[in-house]
């Protein structure tokens, strides 16, 4: 991206002033090292300052360190909108609705786990459901996906898919209150019926991870999440609403397009950036169908945790106790969501748009389990599948940024560049090389996914943390990731 | 499959070009691509199935984004990889009505190919243009 614009606050911030584009109601702020914000496209700095214009919008529109080129906002955009005079947007959001990450620990140690890592990531790849056309692991009847939209994670536990101690260790509970089926299409039911309890594709994974005793930054807090041991194995997933919250996007999308100017009177100059105010007919609408694909994400990833908990136990003959199975914690980073947020000193409710970019509760606050309240709420980030994850905390200076922080790598590679420079069956064979066994059921797909791909994650996390957004934790290494 | 994938345009996801001489050979050519784009061997797919659709819009533009989004939809909803069978795309009242005859087969895993799943068609950089030649398209795909 060009700097030339661009006004250092310091050496991790840096604001765009609201000279740069006619109409911007508000300055741009970006999140990150001047390295970084040279290394995104040039897009980013146009697609951030459009999301400027919004009505309603407050403060700064923000860019996180792992920030680069979507679709109306930038991923890693984040936008504080006035909900009374404000609009809400599904390019703000992103088509995988409550697209996200959750991290399971277990008391196994890497030794433990190495004799039978091929084993297990065979396992996790015949059985939990991944890639295109696969069934999820349970096809919804129209009275039970109305539930499920309306329960989230805990329709997936009330039948049968975990424990209810689970949803305390879920972002909103795992249930997003105001999820209205009535605002759902048909065509997104279509599409979300046979899907739920699913991977996809993508950049969505499943990783065995290990944390080495070098990697903990901060040990007391690291300790409070779970992570208590050199060699410790850790699960993460990443996978989101699938075509359901797609659909809905998609609907609304449209829908917003042909009323905003003739109903609303709103023009913008990017389509993706399609709005409308937020507690007319229309945004309360989009706002009710969006919770119910934030609901289905959640009940998605508790049932694919359920499922590798039984694969564990099943492999190493032990009971989820004795494995120490225990959910560290489940983001979100793909949503808008009301919440109570000081804007200049007074406390006011706002909707806050994230895309690409993680919640990250500071100690205290309300909405983090008691269990964390004094570390703060646990941020995970997604890595490369070479490179690693991370697992941080939310601190009080977050607070100038609406309490976001980034969601993980970001690319600095288009796939087709990527899927040129690297060769996926070549990149399997490089990892297991290295230790890491891959499964996939799309070799080009994995190519798109090299490391090489995306930016360096230590550099992103650098800046998170130079920039006061959140505190790094610990650092999760992959030994084993089955990809759609 | 004739198409050409375009670079600089979206890190993240796919943004390709088709040509055609009229909007007819424009659309064909979108969802081939798409089905190109998403397995590795389109031409095993065989016409085991048909389904007609339409659409309407106010703009070629338009047209040619509700028209991938079909395709995009079937393959969740129904888990079909389609490509056009017959075609038509009229222009009357003001808006573009295209009708649709799709032809193809259920995905099979163990047959098809897949390179990366589309998931949605995007408006982003959307454009349908005309020349001395004919018409081209540019769409950026979600995945």
């Amino acid at each position: 991206m060009k700097t030339s614009s661009i006004n250092k606050i310091h050496d991790y911030l840096y604001e765009i002033p609201v000279s740069f584009k006619h109409g911007m109601r508000v300055p741009a702020r970006i999140y990150a090292s001047l390295q970084l914000i040279e290394n995104m496209d040039n897009a980013v700095l146009d697609q951030l300052t459009n999301v400027c214009l919004l009505p309603g919008i407050l403060k700064h529109a923000l860019c996180m360190p792992d920030g680069h080129s979507g679709y109306g906002f930038p991923i890693g955009g984040v936008a504080a909108i006035d909900p009374d005079t404000g609009v809400i947007s599904p390019g703000g959001i992103g088509f995988d609705i409550n697209c996200g990450v959750r991290l399971m620990a277990t008391s196994l140690t890497f030794d433990e786990v190495k004799p039978r890592l091929k084993t297990l990531v065979q396992a996790l790849f015949n059985q939990v459901p991944s890639g295109v056309g696969s069934d999820g692991m349970v096809r919804l009847k129209p009275d039970d996906f109305d539930e499920a939209m309306i329960l989230g994670a805990r329709w997936a536990i009330q039948n049968g898919y975990g424990s209810p101690t689970d949803l305390d260790f879920i972002e909103e509970n795992g249930c997003m209150k105001g999820a209205d089926p009535r605002a759902v299409s048909d065509r997104a039911r279509a599409r979300g019926k046979d899907q739920a309890g699913s991977l996809g594709s993508g950049n969505h994974y499943l990783e065995i991870q290990v944390v080495k005793e070098k990697n903990i930054f901060d040990k007391k807090i690291a300790e409070q999440f779970g992570i208590v041991r050199d060699g410790q194995i850790m699960v993460m997933i990443h996978s989101g609403s699938r075509g359901f919250g797609h659909q809905i996007a998609t609907d609304y999308l449209k829908r917003f397009l042909s009323v905003m100017g003739s109903k609303y009177g709103l023009s913008l100059p990017d389509r993706e950036l399609a709005c409308a105010p937020f507690y007319s007919d229309d945004g309360q609408n989009y706002y009710r169908a969006m919770n119910c694909a934030i609901n289905y994400a959640f009940l998605n990833r508790q049932m694919m945790m359920h499922s590798v908990k039984n694969i564990l136990c099943d492999i190493f003959k032990k009971s989820p106790e004795e494995l120490g199975l225990r959910l560290v914690y489940d983001v979100c980073h793909n949503t808008a969501k009301l919440e109570r947020h000081a804007i200049d000193g007074k406390e006011k409710e706002i909707l806050i748009h994230r895309k690409g970019a993680t919640r990250a509760f500071a100690p205290g606050m309300e909405g983090i389990p008691d269990r964390y309240r004094s570390t703060g709420q646990p941020v995970l980030i997604g890595g490369s599948m070479e490179t690693g994850s991370y697992l941080l905390a939310g601190i009080p200076s977050g607070a100038e940024a609406f309490y976001s922080t980034c969601h993980g790598s970001g690319r600095v590679m288009s796939r087709h560049r990527a899927k040129s420079t690297f060769n996926g069956r070549e990149l399997q064979k490089h990892l297991e090389e290295q230790g890491i066994i891959i499964l996939t059921s799309s070799f080009p797909g994995l190519a798109e996914e090299a490391g090489g791909a995306y930016k360096n994650v230590d550099e992103v996390i650098q800046a998170t943390e130079q920039g006061g957004l959140s505190r790094a934790v610990a650092k999760l290494l992959p030994i084993g990731n089955i990809k759609g | 499959m004739d198409f050409e994938i375009l670079e600089g345009i979206s890190r993240a996801d796919i943004a390709f070009r088709v040509w055609g001489g009229d909007p007819v050979e424009l659309f064909t050519a979108g969802a081939g691509a798409l089905l190109a784009i998403m397995i590795r061997n389109p031409e095993t797919v065989l016409k085991k199935t048909s389904l007609s659709f339409a659409c309407e819009a106010a703009d070629l533009e338009m047209l040619y984004y509700d028209f991938l989004s079909e395709f995009i939809f079937r393959k969740d909803s129904d888990k079909l990889l389609l490509l056009p069978e017959k075609l038509e795309i009229n222009r009357s009242d003001g808006l573009y009505r295209l009708s649709c005859i799709a032809s193809g087969e259920a995905i099979d895993r163990g047959r098809h190919v897949f390179a990366v799943d589309i998931k949605a068609a995007t408006m982003h950089n959307l454009s349908v243009t005309r020349d001395d030649n004919g018409f081209s398209a540019t769409i950026v795909v979600d995945v």
